[in-house]
């Protein structure tokens, strides 16, 4: 048999310590380590440190487990029993009814009002284009004012020319 | 051998165990009683050595139980039933481990147990030097094991303890069979090393 450490297959002497091995492998690894004193080494080792791990037992369960893991699943049952009766219970109160409805009403308001917004939102188009007529408005108006000034301008020359005549 | 005759037996058990499981979906509430009866004691006793402290573990443990419960309706037997059950405990040590709910540090072997008596260490009537003697030694393996990196921990605890191949060790830890071999090859070393004394 190969050298399970030289051959990278340590594992094979860790299932030889735990006793997974067959009766034909088990024998055979036995032979190997009898004549390959590192094998040897790390079996007597691994085997040491299974015995130290079985001084470690387990403790009793205790004895009302059982009791107290049924309690939870009939606790987490009752909850769920009351929750669907309130919901089931919903349906038979009229009280219940007539507020769904003043909900939906209230849904359907808030929606429109919302979507009243929504529309406002599209006016910054407008708005520009009344600006724009604004503006146009305004340098117009600018225009009159300053015809008026150049009139005047024009007046006050024409009378300076006549007094110089 | 020991080891292969249980692993032939398992087979056969695990089949039976999914079959009880697609009762309890049925409504069949006395086959989940069958299933708490056969895994309680296992499913406690990994929690135990993995979070040291024996009323934490029945706390996980019942918390374990009950998400299977929960899950009944949803249940498909696409993997092993004792693979889940032990995933579903795994991540319950783990997260209680992460959470550092820990902090208390490890059950005194004093301490006493649920019943209000005091714990009984194996072996028939030893001396006070003899319990003495093995009390610090089981402290010391206690503590090697706790040193462990959690998953290497697990791995050790379902392999030395819960005598479970490496299939279904790498079903529960969802890594393949390889990744368990070198997990459990780098655990063991490290005991060796921390252990090597009390060869």
């Amino acid at each position: 048999m190969n050298c399970p450490i030289q051959n990278n297959n340590s594992e094979i002497l860790l299932d030889y310590c735990s006793r997974g091995l067959s009766l034909e492998s088990t024998k055979l690894i036995e032979a190997h380590i009898e004549s390959c004193p590192e094998c040897k080494a790390v079996t007597a080792s691994q085997k040491a440190v299974w015995d130290a791990l079985d001084l470690w037992e387990a403790e009793p369960v205790s004895a009302d487990f059982d009791r107290r893991l049924y309690e939870r699943i009939e606790r987490r049952a009752g909850l769920w029993a009351r929750l669907s009766g309130f919901v089931s219970g919903i349906h038979l109160r009229p009280v219940f009814t007539l507020g769904a409805a003043c909900a939906t009403v209230i849904l359907a308001m808030l929606l429109s009002v919302r979507s009243m917004n929504f529309s406002n939102q599209s006016e910054p188009v407008i708005r520009i284009e009344t600006s724009e007529i604004e503006q146009a408005e305004r340098a117009l108006d600018d225009m009159d004012m300053l015809n008026k000034l150049g009139v005047v301008a024009m007046s006050s020359d024409s009378k300076q020319k006549g007094k110089t005549l | 051998m020991d080891r292969v005759n249980k692993d032939m037996t398992a087979v056969v058990a695990l089949e039976r165990d999914a079959e009880l499981m697609l009762r309890v979906r049925e409504g069949d509430d006395a086959s989940f009683g069958i299933l708490l009866e056969k895994h309680r004691g296992p499913v406690v006793n990994f929690l135990y050595r993995m979070v040291q402290n024996q009323a934490v573990a029945e706390e996980l443990g019942q918390e374990a139980f009950l998400r299977v419960y929960r899950s009944r309706a949803s249940y498909e037997p696409t993997a092993k039933f004792t693979t889940w059950l032990f995933r579903i405990a795994n991540h319950l040590a783990l997260n209680w481990i992460r959470d550092g709910k820990n902090e208390r540090g490890q059950e005194s072997l004093d301490a006493p147990t649920g019943d209000g008596q005091m714990r009984q260490v194996a072996g028939r009537e030893p001396t006070t030097e003899q319990r003495m003697i093995r009390e610090a030694r089981l402290s010391e393996v206690r503590r090697a094991i706790e040193l462990l990196p959690v998953k290497q921990r697990s791995a050790v605890v379902m392999h030395k303890y819960e005598e479970m191949d490496y299939s279904q060790i790498a079903g529960v830890l969802e890594c393949s069979e390889s990744a368990v071999k070198s997990l459990l090859f780098r655990a063991y070393e490290a005991l060796r090393l921390r252990l090597a004394h009390m060869a």
